[in-house]
Parts: C-alpha cells; sequence; structure tokens
C-alpha cells in the first residue's frame, strides 16, 4: 500500500523548552481511514498544525503525498478541518465553501458546483443562503467539513471533526468518512472520541505525550490481548471466586478481574477458559453467559496512557490543547 | 494565484461591506460633497446661499478668478483637509484596523495557512485587500464631489481626481504601520490606538517641520522687503539729507533687519535639519500638499482674503502699522505656498521605503511565526 503520509522523527519544541512532539514516526496508507488519538495536550494538534504547514517542526522528515512536509504545492491536494475553526461569521455557508475552494485554487465553475454537491451531501442545502454567524455549533462543523472537501482532496486532516455535534449528526459523519473512503479518500482524523474513531478506522495511532506508544489497525493492536468473560450467577462473593480463579488458573499480570457478574479471564488460551468454567461449575455457580471479547480501543488508550513513566516530563501543555501562539 | 487573489479581494469586500461604517462614512462623504459644493451659487454680483439673500462681492462673481479659487479652496481646506484625509481616514481606519487581527486570530488563520499560497503573498494580499475600503470611498467620494463642480458650474477640475490615489496612498502608508502592529499583536484595540498615537506623532513631526520651514521662507522674505526698503532709503541719502522721520523709519528697519536675520539664521538649520529627521517616515501631509499645488488652491490668507480685507484696522494689533501688517500676510502667504513645493518623487519613494521596512519586518514576523 502506497503511502500517503510517511513522516519520521518529528519533533517540536516551542520557545526553546516546551517539548510538544519528541519524534513522532508515522504512516498512512492510501485510501484508508487512519486515527490519531491521545489525551488532551499529547500533541495531536501540533502535528496535524505541522502536516498543513501552520507550525514548522523542529526537526522533520519524511513525506507528504509524496512531497517533503511543508510543500506549500502540496497543499492543493489536502482538505482541512482545524480544531476550533472560526470561519468569517459575514458569510453565508456558500460563500465559505467557494471562498476557501478559491484559496485552494479551484476555478469558480468548478467552485460553484462542488459547493452545491457538498451542501446537499453535509444537509446543510436548505441554510446555504444563511450567514454562518446565525449556525449552530453543529451546522458550523458540518459546513467546516464540506469546506475540507471542495478542493476533492486525495487526502483530508479532521481535527476533531465531530466536536459539538449532535449524536445523530456524528452519525452522519462517520457516514460521510466511510463514503469518502468509497471514493479512494485517504482519511486523517484526529480526535479523542474513542468511539467515533473505533467504528471507522482502519487504523489508529495512539500518542501521548508528544510520542506515538502505539500504532496500527485495532485487530492488529488488540492480537494476543483476546478474553473471555464469564457472566455467573447466584455467586456469594465474586471477588473471592474471581482470586481462586487466579491461583489456579496461574496468569500473569492482568490477573483475573471481576466486575458486576463478570468474571474476566485476560488469555486468548481456551483451555483456560475451560478450566475455569469447571471449577466454577463445581462451585455450583450458574453460568450465563461465556463469550470471547478484545479490549476495546478505550482499554487499550487507557492502557498506554497509564502506562507512561512515572516523573517523565510532560510533552505538551497541561490544561490546554494545540500550540501557543 | 489570480483566483486566490480574487478570493482574498472578494472577502475582504465582503467583510467591510458588512460593517456599518462603511455605509456611514459613504452618507457622511455623499453629505458634505453636496453641503459644499451643492447648497449655492455664483451671480454676476457675488455668492447665493440656497435660499438666501444673495451676497455682494465682486471678488466671487460669476465668471471671476476669485469664484474658482473659492471652489478649490473648500475642496482642498474642508473636503480633504479636514474631512477626506481626516475624518473618513479615521473612521476607514476604525473599520479596517480588526482585518488584520480577526484573519491572524486563533481558529482563522490555521485555514488560511493550510492553502497553498505562501505566507508572504497571502500576508500581502490581505495587506492589500484591506486598503480597498479607502479607494471604494474615494472614487466615490472625489468623484461626487469632481462631478458636482462640473456640473453646477462647469469648473472641471481634473487635478481633483489625483485626490484618489494620493489619499489612498496616504491610508496606505498608515496602514503599513497598522499590519505591523496587527501581526505583532494580533489585537485590534492594539492596532487601532498604536496606528493613530503613531499617525499623531507623525502629524507632530510634519507640523515642526512645516513651521521651521514656514518660518524660514516668512523670514527670508521679510529680510528681503526690508533690505530693500533699507536700499531705496540709503539710495535717497546720496541724493539729499533725510528728514527725522525717514531717518527714524530707516533706523527702524535696519533694527528689523537684524531681527529677521537673527531669526532666519536660527530657524533655517531647523528647518533642514527637521526635513532631514522626517525623511525616515512616512509623509502623510505631503500628498495633500502635492494636491493642493495641482488644484491651485488658495493659501488661507488668500481663501479669506476673498470675504475680508484682513490687513485693514479691525484685525491689525494696535502696534502694528498697515505696511508691516501688510508684510507680514504677504510673507505668510509665501511661505505657506513655498511649504507646499515639495518634491514628490522624494516624498513618496521615502515614505515607500519607511514602509517597506514596516511591511517587511511584518512579513518577516507572520513568516516565521507559529499558529
Amino acid at each position: 500500500m502506497t503511502a500517503v503520509i510517511d513522516i519520521k522523527g518529528v519533533e517540536k519544541t516551542f520557545k526553546r523548552r516546551i517539548k510538544a512532539l519528541r519524534g513522532v514516526d508515522m504512516a498512512v496508507g492510501e485510501g484508508e481511514i487512519f486515527g490519531l488519538l491521545g489525551p488532551n495536550g499529547a500533541g495531536k494538534s501540533t502535528l496535524v498544525k505541522i502536516m498543513m504547514t501552520v507550525i514548522s517542526p523542529s526537526k522533520c522528515s519524511g513525506t507528504v503525498l509524496g512531497q517533503k512536509v511543508g510543500d506549500k504545492a502540496t497543499l492543493r491536494q489536502i482538505g482541512y478541518l482545524p480544531e476550533h475553526h472560526r470561519f468569517p461569521p459575514y458569510l453565508t455557508g456558500r460563500q465559505v465553501l467557494e471562498h476557501f475552494g478559491a484559496m485552494s485554487g479551484n476555478a469558480r465553475k468548478q467552485r460553484k458546483a462542488k459547493a452545491s454537491e457538498l451542501l446537499e451531501l453535509v444537509g446543510m442545502e436548505s441554510w446555504h443562503k444563511d450567514k454562518l454567524g446565525s449556525y449552530s455549533k453543529g451546522m458550523r462543523q458540518r459546513v467546516g467539513l464540506a469546506q475540507a472537501l471542495m478542493n476533492d482532496p486525495k487526502l483530508v486532516v479532521l481535527d476533531e471533526p465531530t466536536d459539538g455535534v449532535d449524536p445523530l449528526g456524528r452519525r452522519d459523519i462517520r457516514n460521510i468518512l466511510t463514503h469518502l473512503k468509497d471514493e479512494g479518500h485517504t482519511i486523517f482524523l484526529n480526535s479523542h472520541l474513542l468511539s467515533e474513531l473505533e467504528m471507522v478506522c482502519d487504523r489508529v495511532a495512539i500518542m501521548v505525550k508528544g510520542m506515538i506508544r502505539q500504532q496500527g489497525t485495532i485487530n492488529d493492536l488488540t492480537d494476543g490481548l483476546e478474553r473471555y468473560e464469564i457472566e455467573i450467577q447466584n455467586a456469594k462473593s465474586i471477588d473471592t471466586i474471581s482470586n481462586q480463579l487466579g491461583s489456579l488458573l496461574n496468569l500473569d499480570s492482568p490477573s483475573v478481574t471481576s466486575q458486576s457478574n463478570t468474571i474476566t479471564i485476560p488469555s486468548p488460551d481456551v483451555q483456560q477458559a475451560q478450566l475455569a468454567i469447571d471449577f466454577l461449575r463445581k462451585q455450583d455457580i450458574a453460568i450465563v453467559e461465556i463469550r470471547q471479547s478484545r479490549p476495546s480501543l478505550e482499554d487499550l488508550f487507557v492502557k498506554a496512557v497509564e502506562s507512561e513513566p512515572e516523573g517523565h516530563t510532560p510533552g505538551a501543555f497541561s490544561g490546554s490543547k494545540g500550540a501557543p501562539s | 494565484m489570480m483566483t486566490q487573489t480574487y478570493a482574498i479581494f472578494l472577502d475582504t469586500f465582503r467583510y467591510l461591506r458588512s460593517r456599518y461604517l462603511f455605509w456611514i462614512v459613504l452618507g457622511i462623504s455623499a453629505i458634505a460633497a453636496v453641503a459644499l459644493f451643492a447648497t449655492y451659487s455664483f451671480t454676476p454680483d457675488g455668492l447665493k446661499i440656497l435660499w438666501f439673500k444673495p451676497i455682494d462681492n465682486p471678488q466671487l462673481a460669476q465668471g471671476t478668478a476669485g469664484r474658482d479659487m473659492f471652489i478649490s479652496g473648500l475642496f482642498n481646506g474642508f473636503y480633504v483637509k479636514f474631512w477626506l484625509g481626516w475624518g473618513a481616514m479615521i473612521l476607514a481606519l476604525i473599520s479596517t484596523a480588526s482585518l488584520l487581527p480577526d484573519f491572524l486570530s486563533d481558529g482563522a488563520i490555521d485555514l488560511s495557512l493550510s492553502k497553498p499560497i505562501s505566507r508572504w503573498k497571502l500576508l500581502l494580499l490581505k495587506f492589500l485587500s484591506g486598503m480597498l475600503f479607502v479607494l471604494i470611498q474615494l472614487v466615490l467620494a472625489v468623484g461626487l464631489a469632481y462631478l458636482i463642480i462640473g456640473i453646477r458650474f462647469d469648473l472641471w477640475i481634473h487635478a481633483a481626481l489625483l485626490g484618489i490615489p494620493l489619499l489612498t496612498l496616504q491610508f496606505f502608508y498608515l496602514y503599513s504601520i497598522a499590519a505591523l502592529i496587527s501581526v505583532f499583536t494580533r489585537s485590534t484595540i492594539a492596532t487601532l490606538l498604536g496606528t493613530l498615537i503613531a499617525w499623531l506623532i507623525i502629524f507632530l513631526a510634519q507640523f515642526v517641520s512645516n513651521s521651521f520651514i514656514k518660518q524660514a521662507y516668512s523670514t527670508q522674505e521679510l529680510l528681503q522687503r526690508t533690505e530693500q526698503r533699507i536700499v531705496r532709503y540709503e539710495e535717497i541719502s546720496t541724493e539729499r539729507e533725510l528728514s527725522s522721520r525717514e531717518q527714524s523709519r530707516l533706523n527702524s528697519y535696519i533694527e528689523d533687519r537684524e531681527s529677521h536675520q537673527s531669526i532666519y539664521n536660527f530657524v533655517e538649520p531647523w528647518a533642514k535639519r527637521s526635513q532631514s529627521i522626517i525623511l525616515f517616515v512616512p509623509k502623510t501631509g505631503d500628498l495633500q500638499k502635492y494636491l493642493a499645488t495641482k488644484i491651485k488652491a488658495p493659501v488661507s490668507n488668500e481663501f479669506f482674503g476673498l470675504f475680508m480685507d484682513i490687513s485693514n484696522e479691525e484685525f491689525r494689533p494696535a502696534n502694528m502699522d498697515k505696511e508691516t501688517m501688510q508684510d507680514a500676510l504677504e510673507a505668510e502667504s509665501v511661505a505657506d505656498r513655498a511649504v507646499r513645493q515639495i518634491s514628490l518623487k522624494k516624498s513618496i519613494l521615502s515614505s515607500l521605503l519607511a514602509c517597506a521596512v514596516l511591511l517587511g519586518i511584518a512579513t518577516r514576523r507572520f513568516t516565521k511565526r507559529d499558529y
């Protein structure tokens, strides 16, 4: 698969002391939806801004769409929706699209046709004559998404696209992303809404304190982390049972855990599950359901964030997102 | 590049159109043009204002040079100097002060920077588009005044149209300062206040320089006139003995000459120094001086002289005789005209150089900064 984004060793230090990025390596393949996730202040927006030439990196090698990072001409093929964007309130929805389409170098006729098509795609055709000042946050986000598609980009970079959007709107945006992927666009999605990413992303990277901690498909990242969950009934003390099971199965960390009426065996080994079932049956405990599951993206995310060594200097800015200005 | 330039200018036009001040300035310009050039007419005997009784004044009568002087005096002294050069300019600054800070604000600038256009082009195009406000206003305001004067009085002052580029250039000087402050502060208030303060400083520097130049020319003129009178008396004294009154007069002239010489010796070097100092600032006033010269606008004494004899006893200080007063007034007029005599090329080039430095610093900051 051709890499649309292939960057290596991206570093950014603000004001000579604040290390926002500490050597980021990342590759995004053509036609995939790639999700970058991380806690607030991890450096996600800084990385996006570097790719979009809004911020200059302290160190960076690699390419975006085959050209060196920072190449202005390449931006003609990239659509971008920044986080906390502020479109001119005196423009109508259509004017916003046409303005940014023109800024991308699109011809007038092409802009007009594309704006109509995209307004329909994001469900804003009825409001296209209203000024942005009268739009809700969700409506502005839809127009913002349409704006990012005005130049029919090969790569679409979206920074928190569902921010402020209601559940129905989020579903619509997910559908649009899937539609774009089907059309062959590559989508780079920056979000901290894990469920959103999990639903649409082919691959994800988890960024913590300016470094990529994990990167790959969700299956890759959860490979070997499958587990069995056993839902039981009539147990007097589920914690005791869980401890006994832990000793019996002799598992390394993480050990057997319990929550509510469910015992989790953190092992993909079916034999371990069989041993657990035998043990529970001997104890005369009713088994309601046994299911095999994988950790969610949230589990991976929490694990990645919590495994950060103590005393590590923060990579980005506590309490704020993005770069200082 | 053309598409992007068009997009930036169109966006700025929409931005300016959305601001009430755009329409307010346009309205005041129209009212001022009508009030100054359409509320009176000239009769064979003088002037008639609206429906009021005609004012007899042969100097302003139809077909006289005084009439043309009166109109060009109003155009220059009131319409250009007070309204377009000051009032409208301040309102234009208020209207456009937020253009660059808004453009550079968080959330807005990201999108512009992520487009395939270099940063320096982006900033300079946005800056130039900010000139649209003044350009549109001036085309309409100067154009309207030009048409009213031409149609009503059959007086087509083509040079008045120079007001459009010259006053636009004046705004360019001020907006260069605004651009620099905007890029560094991204604050509308700081941009507006900073620009107004800078303008005030430039105005004061020009005022001081003009005062020295005017004083130097005026004193030089008085010196020449006194010298001529002394020579005349000395010639008389070679033919006959001067009467005691004449001798006293001659002595008075000799004293005056010394006094004028002393003032001139003090003022003249300062006039030169002040000109050298303001060489390095954008000279907003020079453009209006050039326009005044081109439209042959009268200097203040000439303009007020159309209505009254300002050398008569009513206006004359008690210790000044009519001849001295006449000399002082004429010297002032000579000095006023001399102050207007500027080298446009030198003034514009040096001012543009100063603006280029300001814009260069702003562009460098903009291209290097992370947003």
